[in-house]
């Protein structure tokens, strides 16, 4: 075989394996309404918002975003430098950027290659991330990722429900809640639960109870370890939550206080967690546990009166603040 | 001696026009080539400048550096066609590449590609008959009051490296006619003979500007070149395309989106921005004595 022949026969090949399982056109539709939302500032402005019925197999996070936005891209529109003329920026010598989070889940991958499947729902987020860039996953999104999962894959559900939990009926409200959102649920005892590698985890308890999981332990390292700009001390030889803004300023502490967050260790899927500083409080966050209370939020708080999101605004309407 | 370029005196208000208002009547030329997207705007630009080469008699050298232009253009489309993933329209979906992963072929991708292969064969057509049109000599005794060192560096290079391309071709002659039974000589032993020649050309040059008086460091005095018959024409036909680019920015013309979908490139506005660049570009060669001349060419 001649040099020219055996170049000719090399290009053949790689041309038959990368052409090997593509298609032309679009692809298959999903049966299925996907939904975009943009917001900024942690889910405190809604910018755009948008639906998209019976996605087809090539239809990517970017190409849903920029039929909706005017957007501007690099590294071949797999990230997104600016959305409706909002940018990439260093303010106050704050960074600000781009973050987008399907059914709940932080993409490690680019837009352009992260695919919509039916009922998937995308979230873009122009925050500051000076003080956390990585948040691994968020509660904004809910019924998802208890419904759909992600990647069309579902993920089963494990309700752990702690003593505190199990005595006030928080969680039989938190049981009930998810049923309904369709999640594939499993309710179990702390003893009895499985690590979270496969599973999404719920635990349900008074933080006390909560804090001996491995994951659950992330939230008392701060919004840098944990992602939730919220941190529980110890008060009085109990326990109150410290509510934190963007930029980690205790906007307020309250010992009366239940919370909805999530965390996630390593590699494993995001852990859920319904907990309060009391067990009389944490019948507030099982309430919370609901798509409107949720919807644009990293993580909400409930000091005894109104839902607070977290990262917390300044003030917190109605917190009686305590010292500790 | 073979100039550096591909200049060469030429018939023509262009080929006999100061490099100032060559600059003025195909400036305008090269800001479109970079700063508008429609095809429109880029194919009627591209084709004004090849009318420009063709009236000047510089059809074959502005044309010339298309050859790689071509290549250049195919690898941009391919490139954007594989790196991006913007646009609607998918083509191909699911192309998996070496290192790259996924990728889909989008229509718009092709589009945008297409429109940056363009946009470097137009400007390359322009700065073409640039090269092609106006004598480098000129420029440089244009730049010589305000940057003599470097005017002059820049004249020596003109000169000295199609030399020693010359002396190059000379010398592997001359090896391959010693016969059969000489021993080989390679390219290390050309290039030895090659340095060393040019060393000693250097010194004789640096030698003859001593004698000229280079190294006195005396003020160059400026050339004031005769003006041509066609120059008023060109700066007009300059300056028209000038208002005409500053008119279509005003009004949003002569841009096209490829992304999401791709839109516009063809309004009204933009279709006519095109048409009347030839126009204006056209004008330097409308006297009597140019259509003359231009018939003339026409018909041989």
């Amino acid at each position: 075989m001649t040099g020219s022949r055996r170049i000719a026969a090399a290009v053949v090949a790689v041309a038959t394996v990368a052409v090997a399982g593509c298609g032309l056109g679009p692809g298959e539709s999903e049966e299925g309404t996907a939904s975009l939302r943009v917001t900024r500032d942690h889910g405190a402005e809604l910018i755009d918002e948008a639906t998209l019925s019976d996605p087809t197999e090539s239809e990517t996070v970017v190409r849903f975003l920029d039929r909706e936005t005017d957007i501007e891209t690099s590294y071949g529109g797999n990230f997104v430098d600016s959305i409706d003329g909002i940018s990439s920026a260093v303010e106050g010598g704050r960074s600000l950027d781009w973050y987008y989070y399907v059914n709940g889940y932080w993409s490690p991958i680019g837009a352009g290659e992260a695919t919509v499947h039916a009922n998937d729902r995308i979230w873009w987020d122009y925050r500051d991330w000076t003080d956390s860039y990585r948040v691994p996953a968020v509660v904004g999104s809910y019924p998802e990722p208890f419904r759909s999962g992600l990647n069309g894959t579902r993920v089963p559900t494990e309700l752990v429900c702690y003593p505190s939990g199990t005595d006030g009926g928080a969680c039989d409200e938190v049981e009930a809640s998810l049923t309904d959102a369709g999640a594939d649920l499993t309710t179990t005892t702390p003893a009895q639960a499985e690590d979270g590698k496969d599973t999404l985890r719920v635990l349900v308890g008074d933080w006390d109870e909560v804090r001996a999981d491995r994951a659950a332990q992330m939230l008392e390292g701060g919004p840098g370890e944990s992602g939730v700009f919220a941190e529980p001390v110890r008060c009085d030889g109990g326990w109150a939550l410290q509510a934190l803004s963007a930029d980690k300023t205790v906007q307020g502490t309250g010992t009366d206080a239940g919370w909805i967050a999530t965390v996630q260790l390593a590699e494993d899927q995001p852990t859920w967690l319904v907990s309060a500083t009391d067990a009389d409080a944490l019948d507030a966050a099982a309430a919370m546990l609901d798509e409107e209370t949720l919807r644009d939020h990293y993580a909400v708080a409930s000091f005894g009166a109104e839902p607070v999101p977290l990262p917390a605004p300044d003030p917190i309407p109605d917190l009686q603040k305590v010292t500790c | 001696m073979r100039a550096a370029l591909a200049y060469s005196p030429r018939p023509g208000p262009l080929g006999g026009a100061r490099p100032s208002i060559a600059a003025v009547y195909l400036g305008p030329l090269a800001v479109i080539s970079f700063s508008f997207s429609s095809p429109a705007v880029l194919l009627s630009c591209g084709l004004t400048a090849i009318g420009i080469a063709w009236a000047s008699g510089a059809l074959r050298p502005a044309l010339a550096p298309l050859r790689y232009g071509v290549t250049l253009a195919i690898t941009v489309v391919v490139v954007n066609v594989i790196v991006s993933q913007r646009g609607d329209t998918v083509l191909v979906r699911g192309f998996e590449l070496p290192v790259i992963g996924q990728v889909d072929v989008t229509l718009e991708a092709l589009a945008e590609g297409g429109i940056l292969a363009l946009r470097i064969l137009v400007a390359l057509l322009v700065f073409a008959v640039w090269s092609a049109c106006v004598d480098p000599d000129r420029i440089l005794k244009a730049i010589r009051p305000f940057a003599a060192r470097s005017a002059l560096t820049a004249t020596l290079i003109s000169r000295l490296v199609p030399l020693a391309a010359a002396d190059s071709m000379r010398l592997q002659e001359a090896a391959s006619l010693r016969g059969p039974a000489a021993a080989e000589a390679g390219r290390a032993a050309i290039a030895r003979r090659l340095v060393a020649g040019a060393l000693e050309r250097s010194v004789e040059v640096a030698a003859t500007l001593e004698l000229r008086g280079f190294g006195l460091g005396g003020r160059p005095t400026r050339v004031r070149h005769a003006r041509v018959p066609g120059e008023p024409a060109m700066v007009i036909a300059g300056l028209l395309t000038a208002a005409l680019v500053i008119a279509a920015w005003a009004a949003g013309a002569g841009t096209i989106e490829t992304y999401p979908l791709i839109s516009g490139g063809f309004e009204p506005e933009t279709l006519a921005f095109a048409l009347l660049i030839p126009l204006a570009a056209a004008l330097p060669f409308l006297s009597p004595a140019q259509l003359r001349r231009l018939r003339a060419e026409a018909a041989r």
